[in-house]
């Protein structure tokens, strides 16, 4: 490629408030930069009221030599001075012409007017209302058709159902598989110092077994479940949306609640305590390993941990993955269904549903825990 | 006033194979587009239009052959002869492809600030004066997802030319467009190629738009993966051999084929 050599930028007169300059070279947008500077420089320093220039010279002029006279123009026209170009190629003036016609009728760029803080303030609490409102509409929505779709069966989409099982689960089991099995090392291994202390290290089952059964099974599941699960609903959902598929389903006469949520719903409700299940089977298995360790066998282990636990404490946490999945799911759904236009939109619905997922697993596993604590379970 | 023959050749496409995992969409084509015409690539649905815009701006490797924007090979150019060379060129996406994050100011912006030495003013007085000659005076401030799809279109095609390219490669400029802001965006082209004497390759199959705009049309074919024809628009509606060619021009369906 040729080098370009930059434009070059003469002072011919300034005085008497007239400034006249003379510009030659080759004026691109690559070259622009020090002549630009310079007459703005000028401009500053002499306020002319008038100003000529002497384009003649130019050996390459494009439209940003037509954008910097248009811009030298406009300095002139707002400081009420004039403005006056000689010597440009027909093609370029008639450009420069044309710029200048629309530019009489186009208005200044309106500036988007600044918002204070009160008034920030009380458009964001209105927001989150109308935010909250829709939430519980569209919660009451999901809830009914799911009564309306339970109460004729056949009317429920069974295939999609057990497609949406089979991808979720199979999604989900390896995750939950892992993370179970973690926890519950590292819980067996957090406790065994102070129960060793007390020389009463074989109670490391008991921790294991209650915390996993009671409270990180059904947990642990549920935050993998809105960040695999729940997720991957809202993404679906929102690119459904910002295709119009959501609007074709309206047209050809499918309620898409219906259609796309309850199925959603219903599939999550039958993963989530097998998905418990397995997590609470995992993490025992974590806390064996250090178990065993400790120099006790397996079967002390299990002896151990039967018993102590009751079934109260096993149906006791399988229950709670019940409302965790609806939330989750409806969470997933509603946040799809919110995405806007655009693929960003996407991305922020899919976020959404995972924060807005968790959170909400976490306030309801709070509550159920006084519910619990209340009926002395 | 150079004939046609005589105008400079702009680009060589030379011998160009290209296609997907192995099946090949053209075969071995060649053609030339020359300086300061508007070049449209025509072609029925799947026939490789796409696939030829893609090779030409760089974005797909073809299989052989190459691309010569004035000598330089846009196949195996690197580095900075890469930025340069691209920075030579302004591309118009189908769908605009504007970036939905910004407003249409800091669309246009966004390549000044990167590619020259310009200060704020300047970038925006370039930026303002681009979208004012596409007629959107007064949307500088909006995003993207705020205007309407005709006004996402021209505001694409005053981004591709914001740094004043040689070349400027429009895909579909007019597909799905109403016939008043279709033809408003033909005009530009005309102007622009007329008054800077911007070279413009058009990917198209909209027939009205091809008259009016083209000086020179290929047309590409689905079953040989050819050119099948090349000319005037008017020539070859009129005069072309290859009966589908006619067909096309005229819009009309050959017997066998409905």
């Amino acid at each position: 490629m040729m080098p370009n050599p930059g434009p070059k930028l003469e002072v011919l007169e300034n005085k008497d408030q007239r400034l006249s300059l003379r510009i030659s070279g080759r004026l691109s947008a690559k070259t622009a930069a020090g002549v630009w500077r310079k007459a703005e420089a000028l401009l500053k320093s002499s306020h002319p009221s008038q100003l000529l220039l002497d384009a003649a010279p130019l050996e390459y002029c494009d439209m940003t030599g037509v954008c910097f006279f248009q811009d030298l123009k406009n300095r002139q026209d707002s400081s009420g001075g004039t403005f006056r170009v000689d010597g440009l190629p027909a093609d370029i003036k008639n450009l420069f012409d044309l710029i200048n016609q629309r530019s009489v009728k186009a208005a200044i760029p309106k500036e988007v007017p600044k918002v204070n803080f009160i008034e920030a303030f009380g458009r964001n609490a209105a927001h989150f209302y109308s935010d909250l409102y829709d939430q519980v509409a569209f919660v009451g929505e999901i809830l009914s058709q799911l009564m309306k779709a339970l109460s004729r069966p056949q009317s429920i989409r069974w295939k999609d159902v057990r497609r949406f099982i089979e991808k979720a689960g199979s999604d989900a089991v390896f995750l939950v598989m892992l993370v179970g099995f973690l926890i519950g090392l590292i819980m067996a291994f957090e406790s065994v110092l102070p129960l060793k202390q007390m020389g009463s290290d074989m109670f490391v089952a008991n921790v294991v077994a209650f915390t996993v059964l009671r409270e990180l099974g059904p947990l642990i599941t549920a935050v993998i479940l809105a960040g695999r699960t729940g997720s991957a609903i809202a993404a679906e959902i929102g690119t459904m949306k910002i295709r119009e598929e959501i609007d074709a389903l309206t047209t050809m006469g499918f309620e898409p609640v219906r259609f796309l949520v309850v199925s959603r719903v219903l599939g999550i409700l039958f993963l989530a305590p097998l998905l418990t299940i397995v997590c609470d089977f995992c993490g025992m298995l974590g806390g064996a390993v250090v178990f065993q360790s400790l120099g006790y066998s397996m079967s002390t282990y299990v002896h151990q941990i039967i018993s102590v636990v009751t079934l109260q404490d096993i149906f006791g946490g399988l229950i709670k993955a019940y409302p965790f999945a609806l939330a989750i799911a409806v969470i997933g759904c509603l946040r799809g269904m919110q995405t806007k236009t655009g693929a960003s939109s996407v991305g922020e619905a899919t976020t959404s549903s995972v924060v807005t997922g968790i959170v909400a697993v976490i306030i309801l596993d709070g509550l159920i825990a006084a519910i619990y604590y209340a009926l002395g379970v | 006033m150079m004939t046609e023959t005589e105008k400079e050749k702009i680009i060589e496409v030379r011998g160009l194979t290209a296609g997907y995992g192995g099946e090949p969409v053209l075969d071995d084509i060649s053609f030339d587009v020359k300086k300061g015409e508007v070049f449209v690539v025509l072609g029925e649905s799947g026939c490789g239009k796409s696939t030829l815009f893609k090779q030409m701006i760089g974005l797909l490797k073809p299989a052989a052959g190459e691309i010569l924007f004035e000598g330089t090979d846009m196949v195996k150019v690197e580095g900075k002869d890469r930025i340069e060379l691209l920075n030579s060129i302004g591309v118009m996406y189908q769908s605009g492809a504007l970036f939905g994050s910004m407003t249409l100011l800091e669309n246009m912006m966004l390549p000044l600030e990167e590619f020259t030495e310009l200060e704020e003013p300047a970038r925006k007085a370039i930026a303002t004066v681009k979208l004012m000659l596409v007629g959107l005076q007064g949307f500088e401030g909006r995003m993207p997802s705020e205007i309407s799809g005709g006004m996402q279109r021209r505001a694409a095609i005053a981004r591709a030319m914001v740094l004043d390219p040689k070349i400027l490669f429009l895909d579909e400029p007019s597909a799905g467009l109403d016939p008043i802001t279709s033809l408003k965006i033909d005009k530009l082209i005309l102007k622009l190629s007329q008054a800077l004497g911007v070279t413009f390759v058009v990917v198209s199959h909209e027939l009205d738009s091809t008259f009016t705009i083209a000086g020179r049309v290929i047309m590409l074919d689905k079953k040989t993966k050819k050119i099948i024809a090349e000319g005037k628009p008017s020539d070859l509606k009129e005069h072309a051999e290859d009966e589908n060619v006619r067909n096309f021009f005229n819009r009309q369906v050959s017997k066998d084929e409905f």
